[in-house]
């Protein structure tokens, strides 16, 4: 192929994930032209094996570190590299193969630093009003905040793969304020995702849990609150893209 | 002398001797050893000359002498817990960005072996 064509890197944070692990990166790998890393954070499984026998890139984490600070050990190697994007593809199959053109599209064309898969339909009442509220303290805008399915580009992997953003314990409030802070322009793509196929969210899965994710994510989402934008930045359009 | 002045003396000195002790064996490091001498040598001072505590009262306009001894080492408590938690924060980063690259290493090093193993053709 001739020179100029983009770098991708597919970046697949995975915790005990052995039913879908392999299925996962079976569709990934048939997209083709994407190289594939999955991150395996302290599995206690049989991941990381269906991993090696596909013959794809493992980084084992030498401890738990969380979801986001796998993913962006995903973001540190793809800047090292030199890749122009990198994709966010969650280990447990929700995410359609299929969709990562979607997102790919706007960053590729430049009309946005990171595209966000939304599915603002998948979430249960609960979640609903939890994103209101996020929303409404942190003054983000867009409509899937917790979505792991994510392209992005050269500066946001910048921008993300910098130790403040190390321990945002999670990846959607403190990240997404993080990139509207640094005035990067986030996009949405509507998508479908699939049912969560056996298994509790990771996130959601008790009350304490919940609880600790609403206080953590509002006060995140009140002291990260970015200013307003004075000026627009020049020449991008700043609108969600539907 | 009155009862709790010798034991207020017993008290500081005792104390200070023990941080004193600790950071010439080497059980507290001398960053740390910055602040906990000095506040040996008050400890101590304070101890066998509580009077002083009363020029500090009447001065700062506490009228009972004993209870700035008590907001004071709350405060510095305070104080050293907040500091604590900063640098612990920051020993979190760190730790946590030394995994993400051991993590990246480890990968590296096993494609490395399975492509020398068998290597693409």
């Amino acid at each position: 192929m001739t020179g100029g064509r983009m770098r991708g890197l597919v970046v697949i944070p995975a915790f005990n994930e052995e039913n879908m692990i392999g299925r996962v990166l079976d569709e990934v790998g048939a997209c083709g032209g994407l190289d594939i890393v999955v991150i395996d954070d302290g599995s206690t499984d049989a991941t990381r094996r269906l991993v090696r026998e596909r013959n794809v890139l493992c980084f084992p984490m030498p401890f738990q570190v969380g979801a986001w600070a796998a993913v962006q050990a995903g973001l540190r190697y793809a800047k090292r590299e030199g890749y122009d994007f990198v994709v966010s593809v969650d280990a447990d199959g929700q995410h359609r193969a299929e969709d990562i053109e979607l997102l790919t599209a706007p960053v590729l064309a430049g009309e946005a630093d990171v595209t966000i898969g939304a599915c603002p339909e998948r979430g249960s009442r609960l979640r609903k009003i939890a994103w209101v509220l996020l929303k409404a303290l942190s003054g983000l805008d867009s409509a899937d905040i917790t979505s792991g399915f994510r392209v992005y580009n050269r500066h946001a992997v910048e921008a993300l793969a910098s130790s403040e953003a190390n321990l945002l314990q999670y990846q959607d409030i403190g990240v997404l304020c993080l990139l509207q802070t640094q005035r990067l322009v986030v996009g949405e793509v509507a998508v479908q995702m699939r049912e969560r196929t056996g298994g509790k969210s990771k996130l959601f899965y008790s009350w304490r849990a919940v609880s600790f994710y609403m206080l953590y994510s509002m006060l995140l989402g009140i002291s990260k609150r970015a200013p307003k934008k004075l000026n627009p930045p020049q020449g991008r359009d700043n609108g969600k893209i539907m | 002398m009155q009862t709790y002045h010798w034991t207020s003396a017993f008290i500081g000195i005792a104390v200070a001797a023990i941080i004193l002790w600790l950071v010439k064996r080497d059980h507290l490091h001398t960053r740390y050893a910055m602040w906990w001498v000095p506040l040996a040598i008050v400890i101590g001072v304070v101890g066998v000359f509580p009077p002083i505590i009363d020029g500090f009262a009447k001065v700062l306009g506490v009228h009972y002498p004993p209870v700035l001894v008590l907001i004071l080492g709350l405060l510095l408590a305070l104080i050293k817990i907040l500091v604590m938690d900063i640098e612990r924060s920051r020993n979190e980063i760190k730790l946590q960005r030394l995994a993400q690259r051991l993590g990246i290493v480890e990968g590296e090093m096993e494609r490395l072996k399975r492509e020398r193993n068998a290597p693409d053709r």
